[in-house]
């Protein structure tokens, strides 16, 4: 019997930074989708003549497809050498935020992006003091479109201090600050030429890297009761 | 405790909260091995008893030997087992493969509609006398307002999106936009009347879980997702005019994880033998938003 350990990580951050994508992306790059699932979705834009779009692998919903956004929290299974994962995509739009909660609630770990182009934003901030108010100590900030700045060390390092500085006000000690292209696979899976300035890990790496909540065994005991009961038929009397 | 034991704990933890808050519950079984594993968690959460009514939608085009497996193991667990159908679109042969309606229509009636009527009380259900091993009108007809249902987020994209508890409107609709939270394990119970509450313990687990755990606690599964000789057999169960086997000589469970995991199903969805899949533009959301499972 194979005994792999699970984890499940929650994707949060504003609206249309980019966070399906990242998943899409990340997916398709590990060869994690069944076969015939990306050229389904690549004829299914064409014919409805949109560009493709990596979200659309996630946001299976009729009106999620027509309106281009996440309505509800998705679960996508993936899976590296290390571990088996459960990746929960969060909507980043006010109006869906207790989706986002209950999506965030069941995960170790949070993958917060934001679009470098377009900067820290509303839901940056409201998504980094929820993931803080959940209890998540593990946080990583993924600095995507990172094209649509020319792959900027600058820009990529004026959000490492004014998101951290933020962040810091939150309780959260972000691992690591990763630049990224969702849409291109920029750091995704693999390194990126185009930031040979940045040092840390791609963002398959980080996963490998977050660290599991201990076994149940090792915490303090708890024993909840949900309920008693007694069934005596068939002249069962325990 | 490895993943299946954490699966199970949650399952188990899940079924026995559905219990609890509600009067009036019942397991939804299609007879295939997702909500049959259901079952097996229903029997160890209570002790080797099933406090809870099994309902079955019989559409008449199920594969025989799903019907013969269904009848036995409710002898051997004395479960108390109700079928519902529609008995008029039956009648009248409003269905696909009479050539009367199209795939998708045929589903939303002998499965949506039953489901539907069956679980409201509106129609009649049927249960099994143990003394005779035959079904009867059954003389109760209250509303069921919970219903537990084996569905998992990995099967399809709508079904990713469940909640552990999920309401549904008195029209049976699902407003997907509006689900209520759930933080951790504290599940929303408490709905307005006239709504039902489908509850989902096994939405974490995966086709390859279900099989191992099938394997490690030897659950009895209808054969027929086991090669019988012929090279094909099912990887997942529907009604005969729409559900199509795989080319597979897997004849028992490990030999269908191995396929799973290495072979050459590994990447290939389960539900690709389900035709009414496609005619929906490739899910399953107009049918679930009907009232399909």
């Amino acid at each position: 019997m194979d005994t792999r350990e699970q984890m499940n990580i929650v994707i949060v951050g504003h609206v249309d930074h980019g966070k399906s994508t990242v998943i899409g992306r990340l997916l398709a790059d590990t060869g994690s989708l069944p076969e015939g699932k990306l050229d389904s979705v690549k004829e299914y834009c064409r014919k409805n003549s949109r560009p493709f779009e990596y979200a659309f692998l996630l946001d299976a919903l009729k009106d999620e497809q027509a309106q281009g956004i996440t309505i509800d929290t998705a679960r996508c299974f993936f899976k590296t050498s290390k571990r088996d994962y459960i990746i929960i995509d969060a909507p980043g739009h006010i109006e869906f935020l207790k989706n986002m909660v209950t999506g965030a609630s069941r995960a170790e770990a949070a993958l917060l992006v934001i679009d470098a182009k377009e900067g820290i934003k509303e839901n940056s901030k409201r998504h980094g003091h929820i993931v803080s108010m959940l209890g998540i100590k593990q946080v990583v900030v993924l600095v995507n479109k990172m094209d649509l700045v020319d792959f900027s060390k600058e820009v990529y390092e004026s959000i490492i201090s004014e998101f951290g500085e933020f962040l810091q006000k939150v309780n959260i000690k972000p691992i690591n600050f990763i630049p990224i292209s969702a849409f291109n696979g920029d750091n995704i899976a693999q390194k990126s030429p185009n930031t040979l300035w940045y040092e840390g890990p791609t963002v398959l790496e980080q996963l490998d890297g977050f660290v599991n909540k201990k076994e149940n065994r090792q915490l303090p005991f708890r024993m909840p009761v949900q309920d008693i009961y007694k069934f005596t038929e068939e002249g069962d009397d325990r | 405790m490895n993943h299946l034991d954490k699966l199970e704990a949650q399952s188990i933890y899940i079924l026995r909260e559905a219990y609890r808050e509600f009067k009036n519950i019942c397991m939804l079984w299609s007879i295939g091995k997702d909500s049959t594993v259901l079952l097996w968690l229903a029997r160890k959460a209570f002790f080797g008893h099933v406090p809870i009514p099994l309902v079955h939608i019989d559409t008449h085009y199920k594969i025989p030997e799903m019907i013969k497996y269904r009848d036995e193991l409710a002898i051997k667990w004395k479960l108390t087992m109700i079928y519902g159908e529609n008995s008029e679109a039956l009648a009248q042969k409003k269905t696909f493969p009479d050539g009367n309606a199209d795939r998708l229509t045929c589903c939303q009636m002998l499965k949506s509609e039953a489901l539907k009527n069956t679980l409201s009380g509106e129609w009649n259900r049927y249960v099994m006398d143990h003394k005779t091993g035959k079904y009867v009108v059954d003389s109760n007809r209250e509303k069921y307002t919970g219903v537990i249902v084996g569905v998992r987020a990995d099967e399809e994209g709508s079904r990713s999106k469940e909640r552990y508890f999920s309401p549904r409107d008195k029209e049976n609709d699902w407003a997907v936009e509006d689900q209520p939270p759930e933080f951790w394990n504290q599940f929303k119970t408490d709905f307005a009347p006239g709504t039902h509450i489908r509850i989902h313990p096994l939405l974490d687990w995966t086709e390859l879980n279900i099989w191992e755990y099938i394997e490690r606690e030897n659950i009895p599964i209808t054969s027929l997702y086991f090669d019988q000789g012929d090279g094909k057999r099912y990887r997942s169960l529907g009604c005969y005019p729409c559900t199509f086997p795989v080319e597979s000589t897997a004849k028992n469970v490990s030999e269908i994880i191995e396929e799973l995991k290495s072979g050459k199903f590994a990447n290939i969805a389960e539900r690709s033998g389900r035709a009414q899949d496609k005619d929906d533009g490739g899910g399953l959301e107009t049918l679930r938003r009907g009232g399909y499972m």
